[in-house]
């Protein structure tokens, strides 16, 4: 049945009439991974994620979570399990504390646990100002953060989350991202499954990445395997002659391509973090006027790019 | 296995529990006292103000023979959006992602449903036979038994309204078809079939109407009647008959809540 990991994901298929939403796909997310969960729209991460917290039935195939069955027995498979799906909405005539006594109760926690744990989690989600204030008032990130707090509740040991910076202000997406940093940093014993169209943020949050397209997996690796699998791309500028820094650069060791575009001279170097350091190095004892060198920013975003257009 | 069972009971409790909640920190719930206690004040001041000479049982009838528009406003204003609201407002989202099964959210917004009914049909009541005592120090006839059938048609009118809730997608069209159903469709069917000379003792409407006739029959079943309303034409003046009335609200409830729980199960986000 299971091979040890939190979430398995096997055959899955989602029909919807002659539509496939989620097509064979074969997924299997490490235990304490956080992994991000990229396609395009329409590409079947959310149907895939609505399977695996039971909102939605499979066509065909299985899902499990840690080790159980979620259509055979989803209550068993959900225990132990946050989630966040789209932009929930929450009670409206509840408070935070309220809302998260109602959800403890249904898990089947104890009243000393869920006064504990309620604000503990509304502290690490910055909201204990609000506790008692009903939600019905909100703001969408502040009902956000409830959302993630919720999903904490009961020390759960898989997170699914669906998107949960969506529709956030800049603020509130930069507020959740350090909650969910926090989360990821902390003593919690997790493993996470995020869904984003952020690539920034997937790489900021994220140890590990599933690209996905027509309902089909593409690819599942380390974050650093999928960014830097076809080398690192490394961006140079210069106060001396471009023209004489690139001659001097195609030079060095492991530099697979040297190219300017406008006044930035970019490079594609083969090789690891060290290989980074040493060029490094490298470029300071060539003596060509280099006075910034950087990997660039983009670059979870042209391999995102590049394997879905090749998946087209 | 005795063990889940009694955890997912656990858990309707606590959905029950968040249910009630949520009817009374609603508006709704100040809207149907003042509906309900406009009708009592208006069934207790007219015979007043008019002077009439009434027995109890008459100014009973004239209570209960409304508690039946009550019971279809109750249940047209909560039970109706019980499980619909899940899905309009996406708290689905987080209660149906919990380790919970369908069944106890079901029969936890049930037993609210039917218990606020309940709480205010026995209310209403209450007040009724308060103001029958002030106004004649007597007490009416068969008060528990037409207690008993507004229990029963609160049942099958609960399990119409969740069935609606189950079907579509706002709160607010379930509550106009719960109340166009149970106020017009059925009275309708009820009253064409009367008028083509059938009983309709299928219909929901033939338990509420034993509502008013229990307060004049008690226990002894009566005939349907055929009764002449002018040259050529009769009209089918429906029987009492408890236990048939009975049977039906129960067969009403039953299938209208399995239907509504059946699509409830089915229904995706």
């Amino acid at each position: 049945m299971s091979d040890g990991y939190p979430i398995e994901i096997r055959g899955l298929r989602k029909a919807y009439g002659s539509f496939v939403a989620v097509d064979d796909l074969n997924l299997n997310i490490e235990k304490n991974s956080f992994t991000g969960f990229l396609g395009p729209n329409g590409a079947g991460k959310s149907t895939t994620l609505k399977i695996l917290t039971n909102l939605t039935k499979a066509t065909g195939g299985d899902v499990f979570i840690n080790g159980v069955d979620v259509n055979a027995n989803p209550k068993e498979a959900l225990r132990g399990t946050g989630t966040v799906v789209e932009t929930p909405e929450f009670y409206t005539y509840l408070t935070p504390a309220e809302t998260f006594r109602y959800i403890g109760e249904i898990i089947g926690m104890s009243s000393e646990s869920i006064k504990t744990q309620t604000d503990e989690i509304l502290e690490e989600v910055k909201m204990t100002e609000w506790k008692d204030n009903r939600i019905g008032t909100f703001s969408k990130g502040m009902k956000q953060r409830i959302a993630i707090g919720q999903a904490l509740l009961d020390n759960p040991s898989v997170i699914i989350l669906d998107e949960p910076t969506s529709g956030l202000d800049p603020r509130g997406t930069a507020e959740m991202r350090q909650i969910l940093k926090g989360i990821r940093n902390g003593k919690r014993d997790l493993t996470v499954l995020m869904s984003s169209h952020m690539l920034y943020e997937v790489s900021d949050l994220c140890d590990r990445v599933a690209m996905i397209n027509h309902g089909k997996l593409l690819l599942h690796d380390s974050l650093e395997k999928v960014m830097f699998s076809s080398g690192r791309k490394i961006v140079l500028r210069t106060v001396g002659s471009i023209e004489e820094a690139v001659s001097k650069l195609k030079g060095l060791k492991n530099i697979s391509d040297v190219s300017i575009q406008g006044k930035e001279i970019i490079l594609n170097l083969d090789g690891g973090r060290e290989d980074q350091a040493q060029l490094m190095k490298d470029v300071v004892s060539l003596d060509i006027g280099i006075y910034s060198l950087a990997q660039s920013g983009n670059t979870l975003e042209d391999r995102y790019l590049d394997i879905i257009k090749e998946s087209r | 296995m005795s063990g889940d069972f009694s955890d997912d009971l656990r858990q309707a409790y606590v959905v029950a529990k968040n249910e009630f909640v949520k009817y009374l920190r609603g508006k709704k719930i100040i809207l149907v006292g003042l509906i309900l206690l406009l009708v009592w004040g208006l069934i207790t001041a007219l015979p007043v103000l008019f002077n009439e000479s009434m027995t109890a049982t008459d100014h009973f009838t004239g209570y209960v023979s409304f508690a039946y528009l009550l019971v279809v406003i109750i249940v047209a204003m909560f039970a109706s959006g019980a499980i619909s609201s899940e899905y309009e407002e996406r708290t689905a989202l987080v209660i149906f992602t919990r380790p919970i099964k369908k069944w106890p959210i079901f029969i936890g917004k049930l037993f609210a449903a039917l218990m606020l009914g309940i709480v205010a049909m026995v209310f209403y009541y209450l007040l009724s036979i308060l103001a029958i005592f002030a106004y004649t120090q007597a007490l009416p006839p068969n008060i528990l038994l037409s207690l008993a059938f507004a229990i029963l048609y609160i049942f099958a009118a609960t399990g119409v309204a969740m069935m609606f809730s189950s079907l579509v997608k706002k709160s607010g069209t379930s509550a106009i078809l719960t109340f166009f159903f149970l106020f017009l469709i059925t009275n309708i069917l009820y009253s064409m079939l009367a008028v083509y000379n059938i009983e309709p003792w299928y219909i929901i409407d033939y338990v509420f109407t034993h509502i008013t006739n229990a307060v004049l029959y008690g226990t002894t079943v009566m005939p349907p009647v055929s009764q002449p309303i002018m040259e050529g034409m009769s009209v089918m003046q429906p029987g009492y008959d408890p236990l048939k009335a009975t049977g039906v609200a129960v067969v009403w409830g039953v299938v209208t809540l399995a239907i509504s729980y059946l699509l409830m199960r089915r229904r995706e986000i």
